[in-house]
């Protein structure tokens, strides 16, 4: 068989999957977004309404203009202190440490966790007079602290959620993007006189760019569809001040059952997510055969 | 210059407890007795040790979930690596010219906002039958997975040696003789490493396990999402013993695996 046509063969299998379990179903999702449809209405049934959805998810649903923000605000928080705590602890590994490779080891573990399961901890950990967090805020205040109660609190919990899990991620890429800077520039540079700060900032961070930009986007994305350590931690609570952009998503696909209003809120959000992909692909594509 | 040492030291430490001490309470509670739970001020360490929580995640309401968890994961992940490895030899050893666009579409599917698929996936499921069944998960997570999949596996056939391939061609072999006698004896690491993050990230998974497997058939995030709001403290011991045997399987993956984990978060975009 020749070759041409082998490798297309090849991927068949994979391309079948793809499009069965996911173009197929985007497509419907779209079509559905134009339609207003409540699966537990059955009797009302599917009625097309064009943009209707898309309308009100914008103009008329403060609900979802609401998730927006806590997406932002949490997912903005979230992003910096890993980004800083990240950079920071690579930075530190860098140094020569004993046993380098076990504490590696030891950091890397949250990102394996189930982020349900985080979501579990941080309940536990957060959870006013039994958790230890909370018990320690109490004991700093000489108060009761309601933190899982309070619209801030709760959201700065489940940032320490995220912070937590993923915060290992980026120090895994930055470290690996510190070891590609070549030694020699350290040693050269402070001949010269350099100090460590002018060192971190124009040696270290000339080499750090592409990972830096690497990291912040794929967490950024990941952040944009955060929503599993909610369930266990606040539900989306006090009243709605945790609900993130996919959980209300959720909420409306899966609890309430209007496809289309929730189909309309996902595809609302698909050219953000895209327009972050196309700035990744360029990057790791830039004249590189993958 | 000892000082420095020592805050160097001092930070370290700090930062191996940020990140180990959630996991050490999370033991401490599934061990201890209901009442030292929801105790005010909380014990750091259980005053008694108490299995009950494990007895009841196992062979409670929701202890067929355990059993759930590993057959979709081994289900899925089987058949990720299956459809995967003729795809990635394909553009491994084969190089077609688009190999680059499709390795990028593949990647543009982890970008997606999951509902775009979620519920377009849910009536696809559910036309075919498959809802509430093994098969039904485990395609989903087929999905999720064979983008990681497909990449990992190029990148572990890449660099392995031609050498013995390109004699064999040369002999007339032919390709599919190759990959079978040839590429996946030499690649067996790979692929086992690649079957076992397909099998974490089902493992872990919740929001299509959610949507696509209840009572009998749910997976174990799907059981611990149940415990929202129970106030009471042998419940949330058993959350938290779930959730010791949800992590781990986690803990061991992330021992063995360790060498591999920037590749496989990162879909082989950061190679570490």
């Amino acid at each position: 068989m020749k070759e041409k046509n082998l490798s297309k063969l090849l991927i068949v299998p994979v391309l079948l999957v793809i499009l069965a379990l996911a173009i197929f179903p985007m497509i419907l999702t779209l079509v559905l977004s134009f339609c207003s449809w409540n699966l537990r209405t059955p009797r009302i049934g599917i009625n097309f309404i064009g943009l209707g959805n898309y309308s009100t998810l914008l103009f008329g649903d403060t609900r979802f203009i609401g998730s927006l923000i806590n997406t932002f605000s949490i997912a903005g928080s979230a992003l910096i202190l890993e980004f800083l705590i990240g950079l920071g602890a690579a930075l530190l590994l860098s140094k020569k440490i004993r046993g380098k490779t076990y504490l590696v080891i030891l950091l890397i573990i949250p990102m394996f966790v189930s982020p349900m399961m985080v979501g579990a901890i941080t309940k536990l950990l957060f959870i006013e007079r039994w958790g230890i967090f909370s018990h320690s805020l109490n004991l700093l205040t000489g108060g009761t602290v309601l933190t899982l109660s309070d619209p801030i609190l709760a959201k700065l919990s489940l940032v320490f959620a995220d912070v937590w899990q993923w915060t290992p991620l980026v120090f895994l890429i930055l470290f690996s993007g510190i070891q590609t800077v070549p030694r020699t520039l350290y040693e050269s540079s402070s001949i010269e006189g350099a100090s460590d700060w002018q060192q971190f900032r124009y040696v270290t961070l000339h080499f750090l760019k592409p990972f830096i930009f690497l990291v912040i986007l794929f967490r950024l994305v990941d952040l944009l569809k955060f929503i599993d350590p909610i369930w266990i931690t606040t539900y989306g609570g006090p009243g709605t001040a945790t609900e993130t952009y996919a959980f209300y998503n959720y909420m409306l696909s899966f609890v309430h059952f209007r496809v289309g209003y929730a189909a309309a809120a996902a595809w609302l959000i698909l050219p953000v997510c895209l327009s972050i992909y196309l700035i990744l692909a360029k990057l790791i594509f830039r004249g590189r055969r993958l | 210059m000892k000082l420095k040492r020592f805050y160097i030291y001092l930070m370290l430490a700090i930062l191996i407890g940020f990140f180990l001490f959630p996991i050490f309470w999370m033991v401490g509670t599934s061990l201890k007795p209901g009442w030292a739970v929801i105790h005010d001020p909380p014990y750091l360490l259980p005053p008694e040790i108490t299995f009950a929580n494990f007895q009841e995640a196992i062979f409670g309401r929701g202890g067929p979930a355990i059993w759930n968890s590993v057959i979709v994961g081994l289900l899925s992940s089987s058949i990720t690596v299956g459809i995967s490895i003729p795809a990635a030899y394909s553009l491994s050893r084969l190089k077609p010219k688009w190999s680059n666009d499709f390795l990028l579409f593949l990647l543009s599917l982890r970008f997606l906002p999951p509902f775009v698929t979620a519920i377009g996936i849910f009536f696809v499921l559910q036309a075919f039958g498959v809802l509430n069944t093994y098969i039904g998960v485990a395609m989903a997570h087929v999905l999720l997975n064979v983008p990681i999949g497909v990449w990992l596996l190029k990148g572990f056939f890449d660099p392995l040696p031609k050498s013995i391939e390109e004699s064999a061609i040369m002999d007339g072999c032919g390709r599919m003789t190759i990959l079978r006698k040839i590429l996946l004896p030499i690649a067996k690491p790979a692929i086992l490493i690649t079957f076992l993050f397909c099998f974490l990230f089902s493992w872990n998974e919740y929001i299509f396990a959610s949507f696509t497997t209840s009572g009998a058939t749910r997976t174990i995030p799907v059981v611990v999402s149940t415990f929202v709001g129970e106030p009471r403290g042998y419940a949330w011991g058993v959350m938290a013993s779930y959730s010791v045997i949800c992590i781990v399987p986690a803990l061991m993956l992330a021992l063995l695996m360790r060498k591999y984990a920037l590749r496989a978060f990162t879909y082989g975009v950061v190679k570490g």
